[in-house]
C-alpha cells in the first residue's frame, strides 16, 4: 500500500516541496530510505520505528520503502520524521491518507513518539502558503513563530498520537490562534543604559545618530576608554522594529535555529558580537547546508566587531559586498542561496597597538611604521563604508565621579523612533528603511543643500583635508541629523556637526 | 679644453670617497689631475684602488659628456664644488665632490636650519617637529631634514602645508628613496619647489653607512640643527655631533625625563645644547636674517557661541566633553560651532577630541 504525504524543505529563506511516500510491501521486514537523505533522516527510521510502536500504533513487519521526492535534492535535518510516521501510519492503513490532502506536516520525533520543536518552522510557514496549501501541522513548541502569518491554518501537537488524533477527527483541536492586535515592540529591561556612561558627550550623541539612520560607526580610542561599554548601549536607543522587518530577522534566525525559548517572534534589533577568532563562513553564512552567518543573523539590527583590526584580513573583506548590497550570496557545491544583510556595523578599534597613541594619559611606544601597519588592516574600501568615525579618549576621575546624571536611554529612544518615522514615511514602498541605506539617486533628492550649506561643506574641503569619499558620508549623516532635529532641510548646521564626525580623514593620522 | 665641472664631475663619477678627494684638493688643483692622473700620477693609495680606475677608465670628456646626457634623461643634475655654497664647502662638512639633485638649487644658498630626530617618533615628537617647522618656514627659513620616517617626515610634510622651502638630503640614490614609502613625499617636495639632494649615484641603494654619512651633509647645510626627539642611541645624535664639530649650533627640544624618547635630546640639552622652545628664538639664537613674515590680521566675525569657545580656549586646549560643560552647550549644537571654527582656522583639532586655538 502506498501513500504519499507533503512535507517542506529549506534552501536558504526559500521552502520548496517534498512529497514523502511510503510504501509497505511484502519483503524481509525492514526500512529503506531514498531520495538523497542526509544522515539525520536516514536515522529517523529509528526514531519513527520506537515512535510508532510507543504511540500505541502499530509497526508493520514488514518491508518498507520511503522515497523523498524531488530525488536530485538533498535533504537535511530531522523535520521529517513525523512526515514518515504519518506516512507509514497511513500505508498500514491505521489512518486514511485521503485526510491529509493538502496538508503540509513538519516536525521531528522523539522515542516515545513526542513532537519536538524544529528549524525554519516560519520560512516553511510562508513557502506553504504562497504554494497554496492551507494547512500546517507543527510541533507544538513552535507554535508562537507562527501567529504573524495570516491565510495558513497551524495545528500544533505534542505528540504523534495528540496528531493522529486530530486527524482522524477523534480529537480534534482548534487551530493556534493568529495573533490579535497590533504588533508591538518587546520592552526588555536592559542592564546597560546610557545614563550609566559618565561624560563622552561627542560618542553618545554620535550613537544616537548611528541608531537613528542606521549608519556604521567605528570608535577608535584607547583602551579602558568605555568603546564596549557605549556599543553594549546600543540595543537599548536601537528603534523599534516594524512586522515587516521583525518577520525577515525572525525568518533568518527561525532557519539558524536561535529564537529565543519561547519561540516566537523576534521583538527587537538583534545585537550580534562575533569574537575576532569567528571563521569566515561563520560570519557570512555556509557550511554544506548553507545556514545563515553572524551577519544575516544581524539583519536589522547591530553587528558588533570589537576590535576590529585582530579580525583577519580575508574576514574583514567578505563584509563588504554585503555592507554594500544588503544581502549575501552563499555558494555551494550542490546549491546558491540568497540571505538578507542589512545590518548595521558598529566597530571599536585601538588607535595603535599599544593603544596609546594620541591618548590624553599614557605613552604611545609605536613606531610611525607600525601604527600606519596597524591601520592598514582595514582596508580603504571597508572605511569607505563607514559614515560614522568618532574618537573616544579615557574619562577623567572627575568625570567617573559625576553626580550629575546623564541621559537615559529611553528619552534617547525616543528620539531615534522619532526620527526613523521620519524616515519610514519617507522611504515608504522603496525597499530601505533608513538614511543610511540611501542610494546616489535618492542622495540628490532628498539631500539638497541650500546654498549655505553648500558653501560651508566646500570650505570644509577645502580646509580640513576631507577626502572625497567623505562627500556622501556626510550627507547622509546631515540628513539623519536633520530628521532628529525633526527639520526638512538640511542646514549649515547638520553639515558643520557631520563633519565633527569624520575623524579618520583628519590630517594627524598621516 | 675640458673645464673645472667637468674635472669635478670626473671625479665625483669615480666614487672617490670625500676623505680622499679633500685631501687631494690640498695638493692638486684640478687641472692638474686631469693632467696628470694614469701618466705622471699614478699613486692608487692616494685614490684608492676602485676609484683610481675608474678615474682613468672615465678619461674623456666624450665618455663624460654622455654621462651628463643620461642624468639629464632621468631628470637629475648635479652641482659640484666649486659651485657649493660657502657652508658646505667649509673643510670640517667634509664636503662630498659633488651633489646630485633634483628640484630648486637655489635653495642650497638660502638660510637654513635642520630639523632631525628618531624614526620611532612619539605623537609629541610630530607635534614639536610640525609646530617649528611651520613657524621656521613662516619666518622664511629652509627646512633641512632627511626624508627618513618619524621626525623627518614630519618635518618635510610641515614644511609643504606651509608652503615653506625644504631641502632633503638623502642616505641613497636619487632613484632609490628609502624608505619606500616616503617617495611620494619626496615628489612633492621636488614638485612644490623644494630640493632633494644626494652624494650617491642615482642608483646607489642605502647602506647602514651611507645614512651617518649622509648626516654631515645635513648639519652642513644648515645654520642651526634642532634634535626633536633622540633616544640615546639615536642617528640624529650622530647629525648633532656632526653640527658641533662644524661649529653649528645644536638645538634639542626638551622631553619629559620619563621618556625613552627624550633620553637624547634631554642629555643634549645637559652638555649645552640650546632648548629650542619656539622658532623665533631659534632664529636670534642663529642670528638669522628672516624677515617675518607678518600674518594678515584675520578679521574674522565670530558668533556668541564661538567667541564663548574661543575665551575658553584661550586658557589652553581643552576637549570636547569639558567643552560640553564649560560652554554649557548641547553637544550636537557644540559639534557644529566647532566645525565652523575649524574651517574659518581658528581652532585645530587635535587626536582624541582635544580642540585648540590654531
Amino acid at each position: 500500500m502506498l501513500s504519499k504525504i507533503k512535507s517542506f524543505g529549506l534552501s536558504g529563506l526559500n521552502g520548496y516541496v517534498v512529497d514523502v511516500e511510503v510504501d509497505v510491501s511484502a519483503g524481509l521486514p525492514g526500512i529503506e530510505m531514498v531520495g538523497l537523505p542526509d544522515t539525520a533522516i536516514k536515522e529517523s527510521k529509528e526514531r519513527v520505528r520506537s515512535a510508532i510502536k510507543n504511540s500505541a500504533f502499530k509497526f508493520s513487519p514488514n518491508k518498507i520503502t520511503i522515497n523523498l521526492a524531488p530525488a536530485d535534492t538533498k535533504k537535511e535535518g530531522p523535520l521529517y520524521d513525523l512526515p514518515i510516521a504519518m506516512g507509514v501510519l497511513a500505508a498500514t492503513q491505521q489512518l486514511d491518507v485521503r485526510l491529509l490532502e493538502n496538508t503540509v506536516i513538519v516536525g521531528e520525533l522523539s522515542l516515545d513518539g513526542s513532537i519536538r520543536r524544529v528549524r525554519g518552522i516560519l520560512p516553511i510557514l510562508m513557502s506553504a502558503k504562497r504554494a497554496g496549501y492551507k494547512k500546517v501541522i507543527i510541533p507544538w513548541d513552535n507554535r508562537n513563530e507562527t501567529v504573524y502569518v495570516e491565510g495558513v491554518e497551524v495545528f500544533a501537537f505534542q505528540t504523534l498520537a495528540q496528531a493522529v488524533a486530530h486527524v482522524k477527527g477523534e480529537n480534534a483541536v482548534p487551530a493556534v490562534q493568529k495573533a490579535d492586535g497590533e504588533y508591538i515592540n518587546s520592552d526588555t529591561v536592559y542592564g546597560e543604559d546610557l545614563k550609566y556612561v559618565k561624560g563622552q558627550y561627542a560618542a553618545k550623541r554620535a550613537l544616537e545618530i548611528a541608531a537613528a539612520g542606521g549608519h556604521n560607526m567605528l570608535m577608535i580610542g584607547p583602551p579602558g576608554g568605555g568603546k564596549t561599554m557605549l556599543a553594549k548601549c546600543l540595543p537599548t536607543i536601537l528603534p523599534d522594529m516594524t512586522l515587516e522587518e521583525a518577520l525577515e530577522t525572525t525568518k533568518i534566525h527561525s532557519v539558524a535555529g536561535c529564537l529565543e525559548d519561547d519561540g516566537g517572534l523576534v521583538k527587537r534589533r538583534p545585537f550580534r558580537s562575533p569574537h575576532h577568532t569567528a571563521s569566515r563562513i561563520a560570519l557570512t553564512g555556509g557550511a554544506s547546508a548553507a545556514r545563515p552567518g553572524e551577519i544575516s543573523l544581524a539583519h536589522n539590527g547591530v553587528l558588533f566587531m570589537d576590535e576590529l583590526p585582530e579580525y583577519p584580513r580575508s574576514v574583514l573583506e567578505v563584509l563588504r559586498q554585503p555592507l554594500e548590497d544588503h544581502q549575501i550570496t552563499v555558494s555551494r557545491a550542490a546549491r546558491t542561496v540568497l540571505f538578507p544583510a542589512d545590518f548595521m556595523l558598529v566597530a571599536s578599534m585601538n588607535p595603535c597597538p599599544c593603544g596609546n597613541y594620541g591618548s590624553s594619559r599614557g605613552e604611545c611606544t609605536c613606531t610611525p611604521a607600525m601604527i600606519e601597519k596597524y591601520h592598514a588592516r582595514i582596508s580603504g574600501p571597508l572605511m569607505d563604508r563607514i559614515d560614522l568615525q568618532i574618537e573616544i579618549d579615557n574619562v577623567t576621575y572627575d568625570e567617573l565621579t559625576a553626580t550629575e546624571e546623564a541621559e537615559d536611554s529611553a528619552t534617547v529612544k525616543e528620539r531615534v523612533n522619532a526620527a526613523r518615522k521620519i524616515q519610514n514615511a519617507r522611504y515608504a514602498g522603496s525597499g530601505i528603511y533608513c538614511n543610511a541605506a540611501m542610494n546616489s539617486q535618492m542622495l540628490d533628492k532628498y539631500c539638497a543643500l541650500n546654498s549655505d550649506a553648500q558653501i560651508l561643506l566646500k570650505n570644509a574641503f577645502d580646509k580640513l583635508d576631507l577626502s572625497a569619499r567623505a562627500y556622501s558620508r556626510i550627507l547622509k549623516v546631515a540628513r539623519t541629523i536633520a530628521d532628529l532635529a525633526g527639520e526638512k532641510d538640511i542646514e549649515a548646521e547638520h553639515i558643520a556637526e557631520a563633519i565633527q564626525y569624520r575623524s579618520l580623514d583628519r590630517r594627524y593620522w598621516k | 679644453m675640458v673645464n673645472e665641472n667637468t674635472i669635478y664631475f670626473w671625479l665625483g663619477l669615480s666614487g672617490i670617497t670625500s676623505k680622499r678627494a679633500n685631501a687631494l684638493a690640498e695638493k692638486f688643483s684640478p687641472f692638474e689631475l686631469w693632467e696628470r692622473v694614469g701618466k705622471t700620477l699614478t699613486e692608487k693609495s692616494l685614490f684608492g684602488e676602485k676609484a683610481y680606475d675608474a678615474l682613468v677608465r672615465f678619461h674623456s670628456e666624450e665618455f663624460l659628456a654622455q654621462s651628463i646626457d643620461k642624468l639629464d634623461d632621468m631628470g637629475i643634475s648635479f652641482i659640484t664644488y666649486d659651485k657649493f655654497p660657502d657652508k658646505l664647502r667649509q673643510k670640517e662638512v667634509d664636503p662630498p665632490v659633488m651633489l646630485y639633485y633634483r628640484g630648486n638649487a637655489a635653495l642650497l644658498n638660502t638660510e637654513s636650519v635642520a630639523v632631525v630626530g628618531t624614526r620611532a617618533c612619539s605623537a609629541y615628537g610630530k607635534e614639536a617637529a610640525t609646530r617649528l617647522v611651520k613657524d621656521l618656514c613662516e619666518s622664511n627659513v629652509t627646512v633641512v631634514s632627511g626624508l627618513a620616517s618619524g621626525v623627518d617626515t614630519y618635518a618635510h610634510r610641515a614644511a609643504l602645508r606651509a608652503d615653506g622651502k625644504t631641502i632633503a638630503v638623502l642616505g641613497s640614490g636619487l632613484n632609490c628613496v628609502t624608505p619606500l614609502g616616503n617617495a611620494g613625499l619626496c615628489n612633492e617636495i621636488i614638485e612644490s619647489g623644494g630640493l632633494v639632494v644626494s652624494e650617491y649615484p642615482p642608483r646607489y641603494a642605502a647602506t647602514k653607512y651611507t645614512f651617518p654619512e649622509r648626516n654631515r651633509i645635513i648639519s652642513g647645510l644648515s645654520a642651526g640643527v634642532i634634535v626633536v626627539e633622540a633616544a640615546l642611541k639615536s642617528g640624529a645624535l650622530i647629525t648633532a655631533n656632526y653640527a658641533l664639530e662644524q661649529n653649528r649650533t645644536v638645538f634639542a627640544v626638551p622631553g619629559n625625563i620619563t621618556s625613552i624618547k627624550s633620553v637624547g635630546t634631554n642629555r643634549l640639552l645637559y652638555e649645552g645644547a640650546v632648548p629650542a622652545l619656539c622658532a623665533a628664538d631659534v632664529c636670534d639664537t642663529l642670528g638669522l636674517d628672516c624677515a617675518k613674515i607678518v600674518k594678515k590680521p584675520r578679521a574674522i566675525q565670530l558668533d556668541i557661541f564661538e567667541q564663548k569657545i574661543y575665551n575658553i580656549l584661550l586658557s589652553g586646549e581643552e576637549n570636547f566633553d569639558s567643552l560640553v560643560i564649560k560652554a554649557e552647550l548641547p553637544p550636537p549644537k557644540l559639534s557644529a560651532v566647532l566645525s565652523a571654527m575649524e574651517i574659518k582656522g581658528i581652532i585645530d583639532k587635535k587626536q582624541s577630541n582635544f580642540y585648540r586655538l590654531a
